[in-house]
């Protein structure tokens, strides 16, 4: 407060005020002296004369301070003292101080911490040059990703013959290897890393330089040139100290020193990727032989790539896709098809491509959380409402003191200003607890978001935040103040105003509510939907871990022994049930085949379909709980025998319409006939997921090439921890090197719904609050009406009305603006529907139960609400009533 | 005694002030409120009040500038004159008002 003052004094004098003051002061004492001289010439007596002139200046103080206003930022000064009276009034009456402040901290704590959880997702630039002209490109097909609905975007490799130089319209066009790899570093302190492989130009393109360093050169990239890494800034400060010599030393990465040429710049990360290490792809180029059978050249051996470009200046995605379409379609031809979707050519932003539609829920979220907002500034209005009712009095007495409409307007608005800010700091300090909360909740699968933090501009959007709600809370109280005439009406006559406005208010409130309760019981029920599913396995007591061998250190041919080593070691864990290499809770198949010929006929044309093949040991179906519908399961002897098939209940009437499979053969690899011994359960990637047809074999030996990474499960009787520590101890048996982290498959799987149950949960909770604000508002409205009518219900009660009928017709009324807003609010929620319509799962937006269930939770909530007071005002005496005044 | 005296029309003030300060010079304010109300031959009745906040309304703005001086009766008091601004001011606003009353006058004359 001092320091306020001061400051404005400090402010007034750097403006000299006080010399304009002096100077008008003695002005006018000099115009009165030459006026009062005047006078006695023309024959007053002196007193007389002054006082004449005196009366010809008028109100002399009235000049003094027009000149002062004039000359003075009595802004300054004016806020000072509305400040100091309003807390001043706030001590007065903290019960009201503190549960505006509350609610508002709660309203603002909530939407700056989801702000600050979804900036970096929505809003945040990306850490490129002009990255709004980064686009991601290629043929995308849904699925197939390690997250259930990630779009995919690929290229097939070829892409080299026809995108060099770059097509219109764009300036460049860069790769990466779809799948960012392990690698492992094989000198002192090993450790493994992520080693994505680049296209030279990708720094370039994506408008960075190394921090220290050259960037790659097309030489580094050709196929056999010398090997060459740029390191992450963090590699290059935890490796080597953050020492500039590290430039031309060398890293062992899989047993094979790479020199250093670059290091990256701090905060770089990959697009929707993460790397510590960079390398030049050396794509070996297309041999000029290779020719599908309709005669055309293959572009796209050898795996596909990931490709951005960058946009000439001015042009939008979609004209860039319409343009680059046929390329794309030309060099898609053969893609490998990872699921029945036939996919399109895409052009998309590079944030869609990063955020994927994250952005979706993230919207909803930010929606749900402003109406959060909304609610609480609502909320505070009509507590000040409330306020400015018993203050008119108050008010009153100002203005016949002088002050003018804009100046009690201005108070009134200093007011709510101070019980924004009050309450958005407190609300910061309770952000800063929820977005820790949201960050742990939240799924990997929202990019980035264990990186939010609060920083300055979470901050700065706060403050305006704060401020919008302050304005917002106090131009109503602010209107009526203005409204209201002051002197000449007594209570009633402003209060007979007002009711109506408070009505709105609370029926705003519930409309919102009820929107948000409506989305809630809708993402609710869709995450039940998608718990039940059946993924056709049994997640419970199964333990899980994979184990990736370094070429460097495990060449061909001893890959597969380790592997089987290790499956014997883990059977042996005490309390195993069953043990098995493979993982049906990852789409990871061995391989991706179009229908397979089965009793030895010529191989079916290419429709579409395409079969996982499944390298499983025995024990596979008994470890996961799958089960076996016709046949058997696979033997340790069938190891040694004949090569024989399981196939999934949709390959068998894909492969066997209508027919047992049973004993017939199908064709697992060129020539590799299988008999097919059984049938199994079909099983999802994920709940949204259909599932796909597998091919399940035992794994072959002696093949040119050999998985380096694979899964092993238990099924144990023992605990989840003992299970972990035990298999670890497996593994660094046989060679601790290899770096395992196991853990129960059940947390994979409730991975598969984590986003749909971070975004429900969270909703609920955001729900949960505005009920419970909307629940306050309508109290405090409620009992703010009985007790103005105390009187009236005295006086009816005096008449002969029987409580109940009081307590009723309190119900009724509280009721209908329960109605009006439960109407509106289904108004609102039917017409956002489409917001939420992504988010669903085997229910209709305009499911019925959802709908009813929130109506149901809201009328019983704000039933309980104005029950107190329905009840307070059956029990008014009235003798004391009628006393009253 | 006042009902004969018409108000001072709002913003006529500046206008005033602006041309007698223009063509008598230097004055300080009684001597302008004087002059004023002398040429106005006691038609306009003028709150002296206004006239101060009035004056330095006039030089903020850059159109008038003021000095200390000595008075006729060797008092200290400030003397107001026009500068090249003013007189720029003075111009334009002498223009428009002569349009207004012209406009007024055909008006009145019965032109409608």
């Amino acid at each position: 407060m001092m320091t306020f003052r001061s400051l404005a004094s400090r402010l007034c004098a750097l403006l000299r005020p006080r010399e304009w003051d002096e100077r008008v002061d003695e002005e006018l004492e000099f115009h009165i002296g030459m006026q009062t001289e005047e006078n006695i010439r023309r024959g007053m007596a002196p007193l007389d004369a002054r006082a004449a002139a005196h009366r010809k200046i008028g109100n002399r103080t009235q000049v003094c301070e027009e000149v002062h206003r004039m000359n003075t930022i009595s802004f300054v000064e004016e806020t000072a003292g509305n400040v100091r009276i309003s807390l001043r009034t706030m001590r007065r009456n903290p019960g009201f101080a503190l549960t505006a402040v509350l609610v508002l901290a709660l309203g603002l704590g909530a939407s700056t911490a989801m702000f600050g959880a979804l900036d970096r997702i929505l809003f945040r630039p990306l850490p490129y040059a002009d990255a709004d002209r980064l686009v991601n490109l290629g043929w995308t097909q849904r699925g197939g990703g390690a997250t259930p609905g990630q779009m995919l975007t690929l290229i097939g490799r070829g892409y080299r013959e026809n995108w060099k130089p770059a097509p219109d319209p764009l300036t460049a066009v860069t790769t990466i290897v779809r799948s960012v790899e392990t690698c492992d570093v094989t000198e002192q302190q090993p450790e493994r890393l992520r080693c994505a492989r680049v296209e030279s130009n990708f720094l370039q393109t994506m408008g960075v330089r190394p921090a220290l360093g050259r960037d790659f050169t097309p030489e580094d990239d050709v196929r056999g040139a010398p090997p060459v890494a740029i390191i992450s800034h963090e590699v290059w400060t935890r490796r080597f100290g953050a020492d500039p010599g590290a430039i031309g030393r060398t890293i062992e990465l899989n047993g094979r020193p790479i020199p250093i040429v670059g290091v990256l710049s701090e905060g770089f990360t990959l697009p929707a990727a993460d790397a510590e290490i960079l390398q030049p792809q050396q794509i070996f180029p297309l041999p000029p032989d290779m020719v599908m059978p309709d005669g055309r050249r293959a572009m796209n051996v050898g795996g596909s790539l990931t490709v951005f470009g960058r946009l000439k200046p001015g042009i939008t995605p979609e004209q860039a896709r319409s343009a680059l379409a046929p390329l794309i379609e030309e060099n898609e031809k053969g893609l490998p098809r990872v699921s029945e979707d036939q996919g399109q050519p895409r052009v998309a932003p590079l944030r869609d491509y990063m955020v994927g539609d994250a952005s979706r829920a993230a919207w909803l979220l930010l929606g749900a959380v402003a109406g959060l907002l909304l609610i609480a500034c609502v909320n505070v209005a009509n507590l000040i409402l409330a306020r400015i009712a018993a203050r008119n009095r108050e008010f009153a007495v100002r203005s016949a003191l002088g002050a003018g409409r804009g100046r009690l307007a201005r108070l009134a608005l200093t007011e709510s200003l101070l019980l924004a800010v009050a309450g958005g700091g407190l609300g910061l300090l309770l952000a800063a607890g929820m977005l820790r909360v949201f960050v742990q909740l939240a799924p990997s699968s929202i990019p980035e978001i264990e990186q939010a933090s609060l920083d300055l501009r979470v901050f700065a959007v706060a403050a305006v935040l704060a401020l919008a709600a302050g304005t917002v809370v106090g131009i109503w109280p602010a209107l009526s103040v203005l409204r209201s005439r002051a002197l000449q009406c007594g209570a009633r006559g402003a209060a007979a105003a007002r009711p109506r406005m408070r009505f709105t208010l609370v029926t705003v409130q519930i409309a919102l509510t009820v929107a948000m309760l409506a989305g809630s019981a809708l993402l609710l029920r869709t995450l039940w939907n998608l718990v039940a599913v059946p993924l056709g396995y049994e997640s419970e007591r199964v333990v899980i871990m994979n184990v990736a061998l370094t070429p460097a250190l495990y060449p061909t041919g001893s890959r597969l022994p380790f592997f089987e080593r290790l499956l014997e070691r883990i059977r042996e864990i005490p309390g195993t049930a069953a043990a098995t290499m493979g993982n049906p809770a990852r789409p990871g198949a061995v391989g991706i085949v179009t229908s397979p010929s089965v009793d030895r006929r010529p191989r079916p044309p290419d429709d579409g379909t395409r079969f996982r093949v499944r390298e499983v040991t025995p024990g596979y179906f008994q470890t996961f709980g799958i089960s076996i519908l016709r046949g058997r399961a696979f033997e340790e002897s069938d190891r040694r025998a004949k090569p024989v098939a399981i196939l999934s209940e949709s390959a068998a009437q894909i492969l066997f319409p209508g027919q047992d499979p049973i004993g017939h053969t199908v064709d697992v690899f060129v020539n590799e006939w299988a008999d097919v011994v059984g049938v199994a359960r079909d099983i999802r990637d994920g709940p949204t997921q259909k599932p796909e047809p597998e091919l399940y074999i035992l794994p072959r030996r002696n093949l040119p090439f050999e998985i380096s990474t694979t899964y092993f499960a238990i099924r144990t009787q023992a605990g989840a921890d003992d299970a972990i520590a035990l298999l670890k101890q497996a593994v660094a048996d046989l060679d601790p090197r290899v770096p395992v982290t196991p853990e129960p498959l059940s947390d994979q799987v409730a991975r598969l719904t984590e986003r749909p149950r971070f975004v429900a949960w969270l909703l609920s909770a955001f729900a949960g609050l505005a009920l419970l604000l909307a629940a306050t508002g309508l109290y405090g409205v409620a009992s703010y009406l009985v007790t103005q009518r105390t009187r009236d219900i005295g006086v009816r009660i005096a008449l002969g009305a029987a409580p109940s009928d009081i307590s009723r017709q309190v119900l009724r009324e509280a009721g209908r603006w329960i109605a009006a807003g439960a109407v509106l609010g289904c108004a609102l929620a039917w017409a956002g529907t489409r917001a939420i319509e992504a988010q669903l799962y085997g229910v209709s937006s305009h499911d019925p139960v959802s709908w009813i269930a929130a109506l149901v939770v809201l009328c019983v909530a704000l039933l309980l609400a104005v029950l107190r007071p329905a009840t307070r005002a059956a029990r008014v005496d009235p003798m004391e009533a009628l006393r009253a005044d | 005694m006042q009902k004969n005296k018409a108000e001072l029309l709002q913003g006529t003030l500046d206008l005033l002030v602006l041309k007698t300060v223009e063509t008598m010079g230097p004055l300080h304010g009684w001597a302008i409120a004087k002059r004023i109300e002398q040429i106005s031959e006691d038609l306009l009745e003028m709150k002296y009040g206004t006239l101060y906040p009035a004056l330095m309304r006039l030089e903020q703005r850059g159109w008038i500038s003021s000095e200390w001086g000595a008075s006729e009766n060797n008092r200290r008091a400030r003397f107001y004159s026009i500068t090249r601004q003013g007189r720029k001011q003075l111009a334009r606003e002498a223009k428009s008002w002569e349009q207004m009353a012209a406009f007024i006058a055909r008006v009145l004359g019965g032109a409608l």
